[in-house]
């Protein structure tokens, strides 16, 4: 496959430019649908009605020979294609992030396939894999969905609503055991629990519990000492 | 209700009526129709060929669509209207090509079905 873009070479972008972006689309959304966007954000209406792009289903492991395939986009052509492993019960919530994470592709980086090789193109502009998320424009995209998924307010409400308005500080008591029982990791569990119950609380449906972990700790609601005390124990 | 356009292909007849006259997504349409998404996404971008006749009418009655018309653009005739042909092996398809022979009209047509429906209530034909 012909390569048209490195997300390696995307322009380097603040947090807080990433997050308006998202935001931004958003409300946009919230204008066209004349009412107020509570989660979980539709995401798959915001690709198919607002920003009118086409959303298939497919077998892109076979289809590209990629094993660890998620998602890919065709900027030229509109099209948003997600791997058909993710429609499995168990996967909606890392099915729901693909998506949002190509629409962070189709909103942060289409400007960078407009170029003559991007027209000429007929394959996929953007391939996502497993493998490829450290690759700046894949972890632009990966905050993107995030932001857009789960925006900081409705975050920080649900999580004042379950846990107060003080961040949770977990200290990992086995970290700190000897190393043989390092394997057991309490903090990653709690972790887990604390995602769990704020997805719940802000209906946070089409959110899965790492994403929302995640979430939690960018926004320090949720900050995790293990490291710091394994660290000191050492 | 609005024809739906004859020279388009059945996959984007389902995708335009889906978005425009429903709410419904991609999955939901799938499971009220009991398919996987995945064929259903295939069906709307034309890669596989059009469905049974079973999934045609539910796809018909989930869309608000006229099933016929939507057999027409899946080159299918509902089961129904085989039935009938079956029935009435040397007249219907005898009537038929008549009919074709002659040109009918779609006023033609509609003159012949307001003369049957007369018929069925006893009344006689204009």
């Amino acid at each position: 496959m012909k390569k048209i873009c490195d997300m390696d070479s995307v322009r380097w972008m603040p947090k807080e430019e990433i997050t308006f972006l998202a935001s931004n689309l958003l409300e946009n959304y919230e204008e066209y649908a004349g009412q107020t966007v509570n989660p979980p954000i539709p995401i798959e209406t915001i690709i198919e009605r607002f920003l009118n792009l086409r959303l298939e289903y497919d077998d892109l492991k076979a289809r590209f020979g990629l094993a660890d395939i998620l998602g890919a986009t065709w900027i030229k052509e509109k099209r948003i294609v997600i791997d058909r492993s993710l429609l499995d019960e168990d996967h909606l919530g890392r099915m729901f992030f693909t998506m949002a994470h190509e629409v962070g592709h189709w909103c942060v980086h289409r400007q960078a396939f407009v170029g003559p090789a991007a027209r000429r193109s007929r394959g996929p502009q953007i391939v996502c894999r497993e493998s490829g998320a450290r690759a700046r424009g894949e972890w632009q995209a990966d905050y993107f969905a995030a932001a857009l998924l789960m925006p900081e307010m409705p975050v920080r409400e649900a999580f004042a609503e379950v846990f107060g308005f003080k961040p949770i500080v977990i200290y990992n008591q086995k970290s700190i055991a000897p190393k043989s029982l390092f394997w057991l990791d309490l903090a990653w569990e709690h972790a887990g629990e604390i995602a769990r119950a704020v997805i719940e609380k802000g209906r946070f449906t089409n959110v899965s519990k790492t994403a929302m972990r995640i979430r939690l700790e960018e926004l320090g609601l949720l900050v995790n000492y293990t490291c710091e005390r394994l660290a000191a124990a050492s | 209700m609005k024809p739906l356009h004859a020279k388009r292909t059945f996959g984007s007849i389902i995708r335009d009526l889906r978005l425009k006259r429903t709410q419904y997504s991609l999955r939901k349409l799938a499971e009220t129709v009991g398919i996987s998404p995945a064929y259903l996404s295939r069906l709307e971008s034309d890669r596989d060929p059009p469905p049974s006749e079973e999934i045609v009418i539910k796809m018909a009655r989930a869309l608000g669509a006229d099933s016929d018309e939507l057999f027409s653009h899946a080159n299918k005739v509902s089961p129904d209207l085989i039935k009938i042909i079956k029935n009435h092996p040397k007249s219907v398809p005898a009537f038929l090509r008549l009919a074709k022979e002659n040109n009918l009209s779609e006023d033609d047509w509609k003159r012949i079905s307001e003369y049957v429906a007369s018929k069925m209530f006893g009344k006689k034909g204009t």
